[in-house]
Formats: C-alpha cells, sequence, structure tokens
C-alpha cells in the first residue's frame, strides 16, 4: 500500500534492493514497508527486530569504539543503514557507524522489540539523485569506500591514496572497477601522478570515453 | 605413501609453487569480480584454475606424506614490485601474459629433470593443461584490446613487462640460487 502511494509497483517480489526509494523488513508478528516521498535521499531502509541480541553477537555490527549497550535497537540502526546504502554490496555492517553524518536515523519502541527507519543523504545538500553512472565526487568516493571497504564519510577529495591502506591487489580492483564503472582508460603515467582522491576523480573525468 | 619423498629443496619449491598459485588465484578473483565485459567468464575460469592449481600441489605435497611449508612469499609478489600496479586491464591480461609464459617456461624446465617424484610430474603435467589455455585466451583478448588500447600500445607494453620478468626472474633465481643448485645441475 505504502509503495502503491507513491506509484511504485505494490508487488515487492520484483524489486531489486538496495532500492533507492524503497525498504521492507519483517518479523514472525510484523511486516513494515518505508518509502521515500520526494526529498533528495539516496536510499532508505527500514528494519524491525523484536528477539533479544547474544552479546556475543554484537562483534558483527558495532566496532570496538562502539557503545556496545541499547544492543538490539543498534543492531535495527546498522541493518536499516545497510539497506539505505545504494552501494552496500561490498559492505558488511561493521562498516556503518551509528553516529555517520551522511545518514539520519529514527527508533522506536514496536512490538516488544525495536524499529529503526534509516536515510542515506546527499553528499551535495541541494543536489539530486547522482546517477551511478556520473563522475562526481560522490560517486567516486562511493566505489572507492566499497571496494577498499573504508568509510564513505570520511573520504575528502585531499584523502591521499597512500592513506587508504590498500595493498597492490586492492588497488588493483579499484583502478579495474573505477574503469570499468565509468568507461574510462589509464595510463601509468597519468596514475602515478595521482596523489588524492580529487586527482582519481579529475583523471576519471578527463580519461572517461 | 608412495615410496618416494621431496627433498628439503623440492618440498621448498612445491611449496613456492602452492604460494603463487595461491597469490595468483587471489588476484584474478579481484579482477573476475570487478570487470563486466566479455572477459568476465574466462577471467573468473582463470581464478578458478588457480585455486585448482594450489590444490594440485598441497595433494602432492600431501600423498607424498608430506605438508606444504606456509609462506607468503610468491612471484608475483616481486613482479609488481618491480612494475608497479598495472592502470588498466589491458596492463593486467598483459602482465598475465608475460607471467604466464614464464610459468609454462619455468614448468617445462622442471619437467626436464630426470628425477622429478612421479606426483610432482604428474602435478605439473596436470597444471600446464590449463596454462596453454591461459597463454592463449590473454593472447586473444589482448588482440581484442587493440582497438581501444592501440596495438602499438599493447605492443610497447609486453615489451616493457617482458623485459621485467627477464630482471625479476634472474632476481629470483639468484637469490635462490643455493636451493636452485641441485636443480641447475640436473638440467646439464
Amino acid at each position: 500500500m505504502a509503495a502503491a502511494a507513491v506509484g511504485l509497483p505494490g508487488d515487492p517480489v520484483g524489486y531489486r534492493f538496495p532500492h533507492p526509494r524503497a525498504s521492507v523488513t519483517h518479523t514472525g508478528r510484523a511486516g513494515v514497508a518505508a518509502v521515500l516521498v520526494g526529498g533528495s535521499a539516496a536510499g532508505v531502509g527500514v528494519d524491525l527486530e523484536d528477539q533479544p541480541v547474544p552479546p556475543a553477537a554484537a562483534r558483527f555490527y558495532l566496532r570496538d569504539d562502539e557503545p556496545h549497550d541499547d544492543l538490539l535497537r543498534l543492531w535495527t540502526v546498522k541493518e536499516a543503514m545497510f539497506k539505505a546504502d545504494p552501494a552496500n554490496a561490498t559492505r558488511l555492517l561493521r562498516d556503518y557507524r551509528a553516529d555517520d553524518p551522511a545518514y539520519r536515523h529514527a527508533s522506536s519502541r514496536h512490538l516488544g522489540g525495536w524499529l529503526t527507519v534509516a536515510a542515506r543523504l546527499p553528499r551535495e545538500p541541494s543536489g539530486e539523485p547522482v546517477p551511478a553512472s556520473t563522475i562526481t565526487f560522490e560517486s567516486v568516493a562511493s566505489r572507492v569506500a566499497g571496494v577498499l571497504r573504508v568509510p564513505e564519510s570520511g573520504l575528502t577529495g585531499q584523502t591521499k591514496m597512500r592513506d587508504l591502506g590498500a595493498d597492490s591487489f586492492m588497488l588493483v580492483e579499484l583502478v579495474i572497477d573505477l574503469q570499468e564503472e565509468f568507461d574510462a582508460v589509464f595510463s601509468q603515467a597519468r596514475l602515478r601522478e595521482v596523489g588524492n582522491l580529487g586527482e582519481l576523480v579529475e583523471l576519471l573525468q578527463d580519461s572517461a570515453a | 605413501m608412495n615410496g618416494s619423498e621431496l627433498t628439503e629443496n623440492e618440498l621448498w619449491m612445491a611449496s613456492f609453487y602452492r604460494s603463487s598459485e595461491m597469490n595468483g588465484a587471489m588476484f584474478f578473483g579481484r579482477v573476475a569480480r570487478t570487470v563486466r565485459g566479455p572477459l568476465q567468464k574466462d577471467l573468473t575460469h582463470h581464478y578458478a584454475d588457480e585455486s585448482a592449481h594450489a590444490y594440485y600441489w598441497t595433494e602432492c605435497i600431501d600423498e607424498l606424506d608430506q605438508r606444504a611449508i606456509p609462506m607468503r612469499d610468491a612471484y608475483q609478489d616481486r613482479y609488481l614490485d618491480a612494475v608497479g600496479v598495472p592502470s588498466n586491464l589491458m596492463e593486467v591480461m598483459a602482465i598475465t601474459h608475460v607471467l604466464e609464459k614464464r610459468t609454462a617456461h619455468h614448468y617445462n624446465q622442471h619437467l626436464r629433470r630426470a628425477d622429478t617424484p612421479a606426483p610432482v610430474r604428474a602435478t605439473i603435467e596436470r597444471i600446464m593443461v590449463d596454462e596453454r589455455w591461459h597463454i592463449s585466451y590473454v593472447r586473444e583478448a589482448l588482440q581484442d584490446m587493440e582497438e581501444r588500447y592501440g596495438a602499438e600500445e599493447i605492443a610497447s607494453t609486453l615489451a616493457r613487462y617482458t623485459a621485467a620478468d627477464v630482471e625479476v626472474y634472474a632476481e629470483a633465481m639468484a637469490e635462490y640460487e643455493e636451493r636452485m643448485a641441485e636443480y641447475k645441475e640436473r638440467l646439464k
């Protein structure tokens, strides 16, 4: 019903997730759907959990420096953020931080458990959703974060390539991924000149077909 | 146990081959899961082959009732250190072409040893079937890339990597002179 109300197909079976405008969750007792209505958010995620989480399971979704209380609520936060991330294919729940400014989320008690809705915000406050094929800092940073498994929110144009902690195989995967995604061709001479992410974006823009 | 046993140096070599095949699998795994175009299938096949080869070496050593020496060293690491990270898919395939030819050459040299234990011989011959296909599909892929990257650029890249390979291989052989002394002596 929620989907139909905003013009999306009513049957979620045909959806591919992460979907840019819709997310669903369910337990044995309830199901919840969330859809984006207008706005410029890049994705939405919703999660409902009503069973206790064993403390030992926290290591699968909480980083060492995050609070380890309120485990059930934090699980729904991480799940909702993961679902809201359009580039989550290579991410783990631990890759997300509950306080990441690139996301907004809200939680409430529901049927004895927790329900959280999260939205992935666009990097540019006034920007429209960015098509995946457009070469912008946002789209490049998203792929860099996905391949190298680093928090996207910490990436800036001044982030140095050598600080990304990538070994030679990871760098190969990254340069191939970027060229495949944006239909570009790098030369080794130009690639050697790249010192930070801003320069990598410029190289992609110059090298695209 | 089948009556033969690897010498200390043979065990080291078999373990080094195993480590290099594992490294190759990890490299091609990363490329195969990234590439979108027509090479996706062949690169995934290549990744699977390298994994299988690592298993063949493990199986071979196990058959001789021995255990592979755990090591992180692999030929590809030395090579990438020398030539730098490949900057595009053509360079990945060019490096692969050079390394596959080197591997085939080296395995052939090993087969020339008259006293190579039967399981080692069988393992190399089993792997060589795949190596021939690797060289073939990579060569064809490079030909198909001529329009996008330019035939001259591909030729000069291959020449650059081949020159680097000669140096890296010579350095590796020199470094392992002691281990290879027995091997070289038997080739005479």
